[in-house]
């Protein structure tokens, strides 16, 4: 067995730490092996020898990945507050319209300029960060905050002061053009894994292909399309988030997932039946719950898992905020949508809670609880 | 015989921070030491030791620098920081109170049972 090469195969890590670490432990086996070698043992007798006494490739791999992927609390706070930030505008901003409220100082002015700032906040950061050479754990949602703050800020100042149709219609195009942008990226940047390239070339003609026949076509815009969308997008994030981040297998994310469907379902079991105060007073009480979730999700994401467990992990809180989106963007209206959606929160409380509790019972804490 | 696998993996770091005190090293050579200074008592798998490395070096423990040796050969070499001293003392001073009273409890005193 080759152990260099079997380590190289097993080692999941971001290239530039890759390098490294590889670089050291063929040092270590180099010298070993020449060792061997000197004391009148022959080579391939060596390099078996010097395999050997390093142990199982596959063991030192996973400890490595250990080691190197998990997230300081530091890093993972550095990821969860700005997210959780943004999540607060947002669900301010919807419970000030949900009692009718759009054109207050604090919709015109206030929400808008607060995302503003903390959009250039995350894109100054993240330059700085790029400049210096480096990419810390919370680079990917600081750039996806930046994103969704920008275009969540020009949104809410363009229905706050009631902007025109050529300005809705110019903001719409940009934000579309870098989603193309980032897309078209993400399927170069990783032209090398084929997995990958593909992955993120079905996106960018997914993306290519709707949003303009979703343009074409008279309102309203069919519910298929407006969640296709908001799932390309999505599994964008989401990708080039499993993609920057790095993974390892310390704890159960499948635990916490249960903690993240659990807080998620207030979110979701609203609007259809709600309107006026009681919308808001609905928001208003989700805000924090919103607030949580999204800090959780972050946290959780970048401090634990395997890439199965962090698609875990990921697909709970992006359900958890589709749910609320398709709400929101009265996907919902439709009563069937409605009952699938209300379905779905009640089976998380009757089949996953007490899952959850079970767990929690046996001592296996999830991670972010221990 | 040599020690249990959970033992040693429970105290590599601890070891590591030890022999780091004494000098600069690299990997393969503090391997060497662990096992020259037990006796072959602590027996690991050279490549396990990597990870306990480079966690004392992300928690600020042990500081990594590259050196070239004769032959051109580079290796990765790890130095003992002053944070890792203090926990190096404070991990000592932990073991051997844990020692002590662990010897206590194998072997009591005849005045322990008659108190």
């Amino acid at each position: 067995m080759d152990f260099m090469k079997e380590i190289e195969r097993k080692l999941d890590l971001p290239a530039a730490e890759k390098s490294q670490v590889l670089r050291e432990l063929r040092s270590h086996y180099e010298e070993l092996r020449d060792k061997l070698i000197a004391s009148g043992m022959d080579a391939a007798q060596a390099e078996q020898e010097a395999a050997r006494r390093l142990g199982d490739p596959e063991d030192v791999a996973a400890r490595l990945r250990t080691v190197h992927c998990r997230a300081t609390w530091k890093s993972a706070l550095l990821a969860a507050f700005p997210f959780a930030g943004l999540v607060l505008i947002r669900a301010v901003w919807r419970a000030t319209v949900g009692i009718g409220v759009t054109d207050g100082w604090l919709q015109v002015t206030l929400l808008p300029l607060v995302a503003v700032c903390l959009g250039l906040l995350m894109i100054s950061g993240s330059v700085r960060e790029l400049a210096l050479g480096r990419r810390p754990i919370w680079l990917a949602t600081w750039l996806a905050t930046a994103y969704l703050a920008l275009r969540d800020a020009s949104r809410i100042a363009l229905i706050a002061n009631a902007g025109s149709h050529q300005l809705m219609h110019t903001r719409s195009v940009l934000f579309y053009g870098i989603e193309i942008l980032v897309l078209g990226a993400a399927t170069w940047a990783f032209r090398k894994s084929p997995k990958w390239r593909n992955f993120y070339l079905v996106l960018t003609l997914l993306d290519l292909g709707i949003k303009p026949f979703m343009n074409s076509i008279h309102d309203p815009t069919p519910v298929v399309l407006l969640i296709t969308q908001e799932l390309v997008i999505s599994s964008a994030i989401m990708g080039l988030a499993l993609k920057l981040f790095a993974w390892h297998p310390y704890g159960n994310v499948a635990q916490p997932s249960l903690f993240l469907w659990v807080l998620s379902t207030p979110t979701s079991l609203h609007t259809r039946w709600l309107d006026g105060t009681g919308y808001a007073v609905y928001y208003a009480v989700c805000a924090l719950l919103m607030v949580i979730l999204a800090g959780v999700t972050v946290l959780i994401f970048a401090r634990a898992c395997t890439p199965q467990r962090k698609l875990v992990v990921l697909s709970a809180g992006l359900l958890a905020f589709q749910q609320t989106d398709w709400l929101a963007s009265g996907a919902c209206a439709s009563s069937s949508i409605a009952a699938v959606v209300c379905g779905m929160a009640l089976l998380v409380w009757v089949v996953l809670i007490p899952m959850f509790l079970q767990r929690l019972r046996r001592g296996r804490r999830p991670e972010f609880a221990r | 015989m040599p020690a249990p696998t959970e033992l040693v993996k429970g105290n590599a770091s601890v070891l590591i921070l030890s022999c780091l005190a004494r000098e600069p090293m690299h990997g393969y050579k503090i391997a060497r030491e662990l096992d020259q200074l037990s006796e072959g008592y602590f027996v690991m798998r050279e490549g396990t030791l990597y990870p306990h490395l480079h966690q004392l070096e992300k928690d600020g423990l042990v500081e990594g620098y590259w050196e070239t040796v004769s032959g051109g050969r580079e290796r990765k070499c790890y130095r003992i920081t002053e944070r890792g001293k203090a926990e190096l003392a404070r991990r000592r001073e932990e073991w051997l109170r844990f020692q002590m009273n662990v010897n206590r409890v194998l072997n009591p005193s005849p005045q322990a049972f008659s108190s």
